[in-house]
């Protein structure tokens, strides 16, 4: 069997009518954590919502194989079934629907849709309290609405949380450390560190080196202008960091 | 001129529940007419449809079986009203000490004399054709300091196309008393019936009465017209949920008359097809210190039309009032219309008052976010929608009656 989880394969995708993403290529292969770097407006959230199957991003050309399946071709919700999650930048508030409920209601329509049994109310609870505990989940807001009147870190937390009571063979993470301070940050990456395993990957999206000091990575991509300019280690992140992006692009 | 009036209703016989009254009402609706689009009120309201009708006497009741399907399946005391007509059958009225039940066509004079109060003080042409056409009324009273724990419930059914039903229902709550009516409004094998209802309600100083109210008459009409008068210290609370039906016009007028009361409406309307919902409101300060909360949401799919108009008058004296309004609605598609006006009058100087309305649709960003989770797309939408509403259902006072208005939604 494939070792690999997602392969990118030359996508090119316009928002509005403006090209967003110019011939972007990338391979994830299991138990990998990938990190893509980039200025502002070089493309890093257009990858994160096409992935996730946001309607308003319209792919031009080129493929995405999800684990055997044209990921282009799935609903999002059927992309999450299949194991793909996307840990929002900004996750939205959702006034009157509880955090759990909607946990629950998503995942039994998963497990319907793979034919597996509905999870009890017990199961469903005890896994709750373990996936909470992981990434520090204050009690009370678990019960709240989803994210509605969260801190900015609390809201970060919660996009952990929810990570990891879905299990997803891969996870994207776009921009987890804006807004968050050193102990978050800290308690976040922890939490991304114990779900890490070798039959899942990470793509860690983000502006800074921080983040990479907690989240280690296996490769380290800059994105620039819709593609992928150069590909590295974790060392490359360091480069960067010192440099700049300007160092790259008069590279060019 | 009183047979163009009366035209959709002259195979009606007039009531024989206070012979004299009646006569009074006929002469009252002749003199002002049915509502048109001309009248400001009803200037949204499609009467013409329901004009064009020739509606009948109801039938005796005849229903032998409770229609479970389509009620929420409470375990209180239950009077079943058929077609205007108390079906003995399935009523079923534990005796409650302090709490009287009886009906217009079984008292005398004096229960004549104690009505029509409140609603003397509005014209409103649907309520005098009640009072001309009454079939049946219910009078509830709840003696001083008794506090009813287990709720009524007054299920108002029509089980015969193209009659006309006029029912009424009229609450007198003691001093201290307390109550809680769980009122549902729904058809049985029914289609193109008009249901006329009237409610009038006096809360004496200190009394509490909370009532619940279920519409869901798909292809009937329906007009409520509830006339609310508070004493001092008192409270009232009314939230209603109507689902379905060619035309719901609930017309809510409350005078609060004493000071530190407290007064809650609240409505949520779904409104689907080619259905038209319309709740008008109007919030009467005559007294200072009192506080007023009104919170209606809507949600308007297909072709339907929906409609808030909440008023409130803040008269001269009444200072310190507290009154908040707010109106919320949800278009589904393209075609649903709402037409939302949210009213304060003020004629006091220390008040604090504040509304507002918006529309919308459900929010994407919402959407995809509970989709990229894995909650399928019609899933979300009911998830969404029954958070839009959660804050009014959480208001329910009955958790049965809330389970059902919850699962209602789409």
């Amino acid at each position: 069997m494939s070792n690999t989880i997602i392969k990118i394969n030359n996508l090119r995708c316009e928002v509005e009518g403006q090209e967003i993403l110019k011939g972007l290529n990338l391979d994830v292969k299991k138990g990998e954590i990938h990190a893509i770097m980039g200025p502002n407006g070089s493309g890093k959230s257009t990858l994160s919502s096409v992935l996730a199957g946001k309607e308003e991003y319209e792919v031009t050309s080129g493929t995405v194989d999800f684990l055997g399946n044209d990921l282009l071709e799935l609903s999002p919700e059927e992309r999450s079934w299949e194991g793909l999650f996307l840990a929002f930048q900004y996750p939205v508030e959702i006034p009157g629907v509880s955090n759990v409920n909607f946990l629950r209601t998503a995942l039994n329509e998963r497990n319907k849709f793979l034919e597996k049994d509905q999870i009890s109310a017990k199961d469903f609870l005890a896994m709750v309290k373990e996936k909470a505990a992981l990434v520090g989940l204050n009690n009370k807001l678990k019960n709240r609405s989803v994210n509605e009147g969260f801190s900015g870190g609390e809201k970060k937390r919660n996009e952990i949380f929810q990570m990891a009571m879905l299990e997803p063979k891969l996870s994207i993470l776009d921009e987890t450390d804006s807004g968050l301070d050193i102990d978050a940050l800290k308690i976040v990456s922890d939490g991304v560190n114990q779900l890490k395993s070798e039959k899942t990957a990470t793509i860690v999206i983000t502006h800074y080196q921080r983040l990479l000091d907690y989240i280690v990575p296996d490769f380290v991509h800059v994105l620039s202008d819709g593609k992928i300019i150069k590909s590295g280690d974790k060392s490359l992140a360091l480069e960067l960091e010192e440099k700049g992006y300007d160092w790259l692009k008069s590279d060019i | 001129m009183e047979k163009e009036v009366l035209k959709s209703f002259k195979n009606l016989t007039p009531s024989s529940i206070f012979l004299s009254k009646s006569e009074n009402k006929l002469e009252s609706l002749i003199k002002i007419g049915f509502p048109n689009r001309n009248s400001e009120n009803w200037k949204y309201t499609k009467l013409s449809k329901l004009f064009k009708s020739n509606f009948n006497d109801p039938k005796s009741p005849s229903l032998k079986v409770y229609p479970k399907s389509k009620l929420p399946s409470t375990s209180t005391s239950t009077i079943v009203v058929e077609n205007g007509k108390i079906n003995t059958h399935l009523t079923c009225l534990d005796n409650i000490d302090g709490l009287e039940v009886a009906l217009f066509s079984e008292s005398g004079i004096e229960l004549a004399s104690k009505i029509d109060h409140t609603v003397s003080n509005y014209e409103d042409a649907f309520t005098y054709l009640n009072g001309y056409l009454l079939n049946e009324g219910i009078n509830i009273k709840v003696k001083k300091h008794i506090k009813i724990s287990q709720p009524l419930h007054i299920v108002n059914v029509v089980t015969k196309s193209c009659v006309a039903v006029n029912s009424r229902l009229n609450i007198e709550l003691e001093e201290c008393a307390e109550l809680t009516v769980l009122q549902s409004f729904i058809s049985e094998n029914s289609s193109s019936s008009f249901v006329n209802h009237v409610t009038e309600a006096h809360i004496s100083e200190n009394a509490n009465l909370h009532i619940d109210k279920l519409q869901d008459y798909q292809n009937n009409y329906n007009i409520v017209s509830e006339y609310i008068n508070q004493k001092s210290n008192s409270s009232f609370t009314i939230n209603t949920f109507s689902y379905s039906g060619l035309l719901i016009r609930n017309g809510l007028n409350i005078d609060v008359n004493g000071q530190n009361c407290h007064t809650e409406l609240n409505g949520v309307f779904t409104v689907s097809e080619n259905d038209y919902i319309d709740n008008h409101t109007l919030v009467n300060h005559l007294e200072p210190n009192c506080q007023s909360h009104e919170n209606y949401k809507g949600i308007i799919e297909d072709e339907g039309i929906g409609v808030f108009n909440g008023k409130v008058i803040v008269h001269k004296d009444a200072q310190k009032i507290q009154a908040y309004q707010n109106n919320n609605n949800i278009l589904l598609s393209d075609y649903s219309k709402v037409f939302a006006k949210p009213e304060l009058e003020i004629f006091a100087d220390d008040v604090k008052c504040s509304h507002g309305s918006t529309t919308g649709q459900l929010d994407e960003e919402a959407l995809f976010y509970l989709q990229s989770r894995g909650v399928g797309l019609g899933t979300a939408q009911k998830l969404l929608l029954e958070g839009f509403i959660a804050e009014i259902a959480d208001k329910i006072s009955c958790e049965k009656f809330k389970e059902y208005v919850l699962g209602k939604l789409i």
